[in-house]
């Protein structure tokens, strides 16, 4: 019988994140893992087909204009007889298939599982792509109306915002932070190469309406790229990585309604936290697995800010981003208005959030975009900054715990995930 | 005996007519449009292709039907169970409560009137719906629903909008209801006034200035 392991990340690889980025899957996949070869010299494709299993991380079959186009990629690999699956789960999609590969190695099913995320949005115009996207809201009662996530997501802030006491400057801060922390990245990170300069608040204001109290750089961009992350049990981690190896020492996944009006008063939150939690405003999911993953990690919600020293969290949204800082416990010892305005979760601040430039500033091809994520976060934690990183600005120097973020719908799949230095 | 949502037996449905007016939306399935090549600055070869692809998609609503008859009649039906007694609009045909054990819920008349529990003015939104730009999206809390609604709200300045406002619903004219959400729409209750102009509303004002120019020029 399969024993329990503890579960470990050794190495992982984004390509650049762009919109179009002008290859085909198979190419940019095999990119990432010619790349993990030469950062990660002792893996092989062979202990995956001795020892291991694939997991694909691909949200849409309408931007691939293909189905189940990881079984192109499989054998491309060169990969025949090794199990695989894909997970698709919305914007949570990276985050779901980095729980799948996970909860494989914990359970000892397998020892080296690659999670290889991908996504090419620019098959289709960027209209038809949004389009496609809402196709995930509930084609009978929400996509009909015109609207797309942005739309929904801004109402959803709307009331955050009314709730708070917040700005449209509040959220404006999270924008630039995101972006200007990507020009540190350097030329992975789709705001270096598209825009390539810092922007201020003043940018983001005077910046087109979206959906109020979103504008143009509240926003992520449509983006193509990919991502793979290697997962694997101890033994694998101290033979490939025996020094830039992070533990997940917790692993939650949670979900809410798929129409975010149906979240107002649903029984099971009601049973769980009370009438009026979450509301419209507020993401219950991210709460939720927040909370498993910090008892499995030994932190505590309330004071989770003081435990975990930098985080990658899902900011499709400047004001998302804020969302995601209430749900996990962040501003409890505070209000979310002086969290922001202390600038906790900027550079200087107590917990350095997306210093990788997130969605915002990275970019957000969706099946990769939790394991960009999840990449980043690993890289802050194994001092693999300065190799990775045109600059040391966003580097959150002797870090040991981090937090990975992966979100979906209107909040309707979260995944969190506490890494450990080892 | 254990209620389940009945399986309609297909005899009663007209097959004929059905495939007689998918004739007329017909379907191209993959079509050759264009080629494009070129190599980039350091040699790299690209190639680019266009192929059409369309599909004709039928939405069957089951169990749902009456919520979209009662649409083309201009009412509004949610569910109501019977053993917890929540009421939901959208409908959920089975109950949500999990001591429920999925109950299989009533249909109940809901009242024309709701309250705007949050919005977004949208200054961009999907293609269809670009001319109508700006618009206000509004989650409604209609009757004694425990869900909110997502829907248009129809208001001259839509800077003014309001959470907790009254709201109304208004349907489209008999003909032109196809039985479907586009067929209702909110509109504030007559009898509520906005409150005075404030530095909010002046700055919605203002990022809305530009949207009725760039929606004049897509008219045109």
């Amino acid at each position: 019988m399969p024993e329990q392991q503890q579960v470990y990340i050794a190495g992982g690889t984004t390509t650049p994140f762009d919109y179009p980025v002008n290859l085909q899957i198979e190419e940019l996949v095999a990119n990432t893992i010619r790349q993990l070869y030469k950062d990660v010299p002792n893996f092989h494709l062979k202990d995956v087909r001795d020892n291991g299993m694939v997991v694909y991380s691909h949200f849409s079959v309408h931007f691939a204009h293909q189905l189940t186009s990881y079984w192109i990629l499989h054998d491309h690999l060169g990969l025949v007889g090794v199990p695989h699956f894909r997970i698709d789960n919305g914007g949570n999609t990276g985050g779901s298939a980095l729980y799948a590969a996970y909860a494989l190695v914990r359970a000892g099913l397998a020892d080296v599982v690659p999670v290889i995320g991908y996504e090419l949005m620019g098959s289709v115009s960027q209209s038809k792509g949004s389009e496609f996207i809402a196709i995930a809201s509930d084609t009978r009662y929400e996509a009909m109306l015109g609207a797309n996530y942005t739309n929904y997501y801004a109402g959803l802030a709307r009331i955050f915002m009314e709730k708070y006491g917040l700005t449209e400057e509040d959220f404006a801060e999270i924008a630039i932070k995101n972006k200007n922390n990507a020009m540190a990245t350097g030329e992975k990170a789709q705001h270096y190469r598209t825009v390539g300069k810092k922007l201020t608040i003043d940018d983001v204001m005077a910046s087109r309406l979206i959906s109020y109290p979103l504008k143009k750089w509240d926003c992520c961009f449509m983006s193509e790229g990919a991502a793979t992350i290697l997962v694997c049990n101890e033994k694998y981690a101290k033979q490939y990585s025996p020094d830039h190896s992070i533990e997940i020492t917790g692993a939650g996944l949670s979900s809410c309604t798929i129409r975010a009006g149906d979240r107002y008063a649903f029984p099971g939150w009601t049973e769980k936290y009370g009438e009026g939690y979450p509301g419209l405003g507020e993401f219950a999911a991210c709460r939720h697995s927040a909370e498993v993953a910090y008892k499995m990690a030994g932190i505590d919600w309330k004071d989770s800010h003081k435990q975990i020293d930098v985080a990658e969290v899902h900011d499709a949204f400047s004001t998302s981003e804020f969302q995601i800082y209430n749900a996990l416990g962040w501003c409890e010892s505070t209000t979310p208005k002086q969290f922001i305005r202390d600038k906790m979760p900027m550079m200087e601040g107590e917990i350095p959030t997306n210093p990788g430039g997130g969605l915002i500033g990275y970019g957000h091809p969706v099946g990769a975009t939790g394991l960009m994520s999840a990449i980043e976060c690993y890289y802050q934690l194994t001092g693999l900054i300065p190799r990775e990183h045109k600059s040391t600005d966003n580097e959150v120097k002797d870090a040991e715990v981090g937090l990975v973020n992966s979100h979906a719908g209107t909040g309707t799949s979260i995944s969190n995930f506490i890494f450990k230095r080892v | 005996m254990t209620k389940l949502h009945p399986t309609p037996n297909n005899k009663d449905f007209d097959w004929k007519e059905w495939k007689e007016l998918s004739k007329l939306i017909p379907e191209k399935g993959w079509v050759w449009q264009n080629v494009r090549t070129g190599s980039a600055e350091d040699g790299t070869d690209w190639v680019e292709q266009q192929i059409y692809y369309d599909m004709l998609y039928t939405f069957r609503l089951g169990a749902l039907s009456p919520y979209a008859k009662g649409l083309l009649n201009g009412q509004l039906l949610g569910t109501k169970c019977a053993k917890c007694g929540d009421i939901t609009f959208p409908p959920r045909v089975n109950c949500w409560t999990l001591d429920c054990k999925l109950e299989i819920t009533d249909w109940i008349e809901m009242p024309l009137t709701g309250i705007l529990h949050t919005y977004t003015i949208c200054g961009f939104a999907a293609k269809s719906a670009l001319k109508k730009l700006p618009f206000v999206l509004a989650y409604v809390l209609v009757g004694e629903s425990k869900t909110a609604i997502a829907n248009i709200l129809k208001i001259d300045e839509p800077w003014h909008t309001e959470t907790n406002m009254p709201v109304i619903i208004k349907f489209a004219n008999e003909e032109d209801r196809v039985g479907n959400i586009i067929d209702f729409w909110f509109e504030p209750d007559p009898k509520w006034s906005p409150s005075p102009m404030n530095a909010e509303k002046e700055r919605i004002k203002k990022l809305c200035e530009p949207v009725y120019e760039w929606v004049r020029r897509l008219k045109r």
